[in-house]
């Protein structure tokens, strides 16, 4: 690690099943940059990788590696003895023994992740590799990288010994997917959800504020939630209900009156009035909402966000024969 | 003991299940019923996150089938109420955990404000406060931190008006009627009333937290000295 870049931490598709001890479940917030990063390795879906936030890092790598830059374009560039290269993101790359690999400001998006063939080598806590920085568990030490770390990926032979090298169309149709999926989740201004466990106490006025306004994503935005600044809603019970479970994609509202989108790392309970919840296939957009953006919330039924939610499965199985 | 109401079960985004409890109704009801359903094999649940008077279940979305799944939840809860003991109160099987606290000053710099707001003095709100077995009700906000039910009413105090950006580790704190520890160095608005050198969460265990829902916690006095005698000697003495 040569430089950390913003805020980078080791993550994978998270630690579900532990919300009652008040572990949320965590993992990459941009879930399917994560993925398809892992398949274009042909690694296990469950393989850990670098998540990095709005300014990539720079890594010498001490020996060889197959990697690839998946989710927000960072600009990346391969140092090597014979010059620098431009690296593409979604496309695998081979790095050699001292070769560096220096990813730049993200200007469009937020999130990029540098995924190894093998996988980050991390001890597993709660069963997953992902960080949990509030807490100071799991990933690398429970934190985000610093300049001089040693990160050590997997043996790629010992950890996917059965892998086929994948046919070079198919190849490229994966990367091809992996950057059309980027561009559509790092230009997304609007939200799809249904309505939160609270709806039905939120003031008319206010719910239809709510569905009409636009919401500005402020720099107060994390891992744990996504701050909004926009058009002020009535919280009922002045912003304070009896704690309950609490889900990622959740909307609150605080008496502040201005919505709190929770991110994977949320708290597993809350006691704020939830007036949304966005649905399952949105949730990846969480991690590519940059400060100042706009955004808005639109109503979906049930059906819709089942259907959302399966057409996005079927893509990401990346059939070349699917549209 | 009347039969509890029938749970009511709302669908919350496209796959949580939302069970909400009678919430006058005796805590047992809620941890039977998340006792059964964790021993259930139903369909995509992936994970249940009990509260005061609710029960959340998350679903995987992949391969869900709302309708089938809200029924067979329906019959776990009618198997659990059937199964309930026909008396109230705590489980056989509770266990008691004493939690040593720290009133002292240094630990507690919130106690002085307590006491002056209920008109007591410090002696007496550490003897309110130690008084009880308090039954955990939940854990939740963070990893490890119990939600605890049955502070004494004379100590019901509001929450800080502005949180402290940091709680020290091992915190014992009140807000309104409940109590509770914070387990790790986090973000707080509740009162900070004393301090234990217990570590209530650790992520490699074999059982992380150290409570549990129905576990019943009481806190008993230590002096400064035997507060720091702890923290030297476990392994959080090195967090300040």
């Amino acid at each position: 690690m040569l430089q950390p870049g913003l805020f980078t931490t080791v993550q994978d598709l998270g630690r579900p099943g532990h919300s009652a001890i008040g572990v949320p479940r965590g993992g990459a917030i941009d879930p399917l940059a994560l993925q398809l990063g892992n398949r274009l390795l042909a690694n296990d879906q469950h393989a850990a990788a670098l998540e990095m936030t709005l300014v990539g890092g720079a890594f010498e790598f001490t020996s060889s590696a197959q990697v690839v830059l998946t989710g927000a374009d960072s600009g990346a560039q391969l140092l090597t003895r014979q010059g620098v290269v431009a690296v593409p993101p979604a496309v695998p790359i081979t790095i050699g023994p001292a070769d560096q690999l220096r990813c730049g400001p993200i200007t469009r998006g937020v999130r990029s992740y540098l995924c190894i063939r093998g996988g980050i080598a991390v001890p597993a806590v709660l069963g997953s590799r992902s960080t949990l920085p509030a807490a100071g568990f799991g990933g690398f030490n429970g934190r985000p990288l610093l300049t001089g770390d040693l990160v050590e990926y997997a043996d790629p032979a010992a950890s996917s010994p059965n892998a086929t090298p994948r046919p070079p169309h198919a190849a490229s149709h994966l990367s091809a997917l992996a950057a059309a999926l980027a561009l559509e989740l790092t230009g997304r201004r609007s939200l799809r959800v249904l309505p939160g466990a609270h709806a039905d106490r939120f003031d008319p006025t206010s719910l239809a504020a709510f569905y009409a306004g636009e919401y500005t994503v402020t720099p107060r935005s994390d891992r744990a939630g996504i701050r909004l600044d926009g058009p002020a809603i009535n919280s009922p019970g002045d912003g304070r209900l009896t704690s309950e479970g609490m889900m990622p994609g959740a909307v609150q509202v605080p008496s502040g009156g201005q919505p709190i989108i929770l991110a994977p790392d949320g708290p597993t309970t809350g006691g704020y009035p939830v007036i949304a919840a966005i649905i399952t296939a949105d949730l990846p957009v969480l991690g590519q909402l940059r400060p100042l953006t706009k955004i808005r919330f639109e109503p979906v039924t049930r059906a819709q966000a089942r259907d959302l939610f399966l057409r996005q499965h079927e893509r990401l199985l990346g059939n070349p024969a699917s549209p | 003991m009347a039969p509890p109401e029938p749970a009511n079960l709302t669908w919350v985004g496209d796959r949580y299940l939302r069970i909400a409890f009678d919430p006058h109704a005796d805590p047992s009801h809620l941890q039977a019923a998340h006792a059964h359903l964790r021993s259930k094999p139903i369909s995509c649940l992936r994970d249940l996150t009990p509260a005061y008077a609710t029960l959340l279940l998350h679903f995987d979305l992949l391969g869900l089938d709302h309708d089938h799944a809200e029924h067979a939840v329906r019959v776990a809860l009618e198997d659990s109420a059937a199964l309930a003991p026909s008396v109230p109160s705590h489980p056989v099987a509770s266990r008691l955990i004493e939690v040593p606290a720290c009133y002292d000053q240094s630990c507690a710099p919130d106690l002085a404000d307590v006491a002056s707001h209920h008109g007591l003095s410090i002696g007496q709100v550490v003897a309110l406060h130690s008084a009880p077995e308090y039954l955990v009700r939940f854990i939740g906000f963070s990893p490890g931190f119990p939600y605890l039910q049955g502070l004494p009413s004379r100590l019901f105090t509001p929450r800080l008006a502005t949180p402290r950006p940091r709680v020290p580790e091992g915190s014992i704190a009140i807000a309104g009627d409940q109590a509770g520890i914070y387990p790790r160095a986090t973000p707080g608005g509740w009162r900070l009333i004393a301090r234990t050198a217990l570590s209530l969460f650790d992520p490699a265990a074999s059982s992380p937290s150290v409570l549990r829902l129905g576990d019943r916690v009481r806190f008993v006095p230590i002096s400064l000295a035997e507060f720091e005698s702890m923290r030297a000697s476990s392994s959080q003495g090195n967090n300040p």
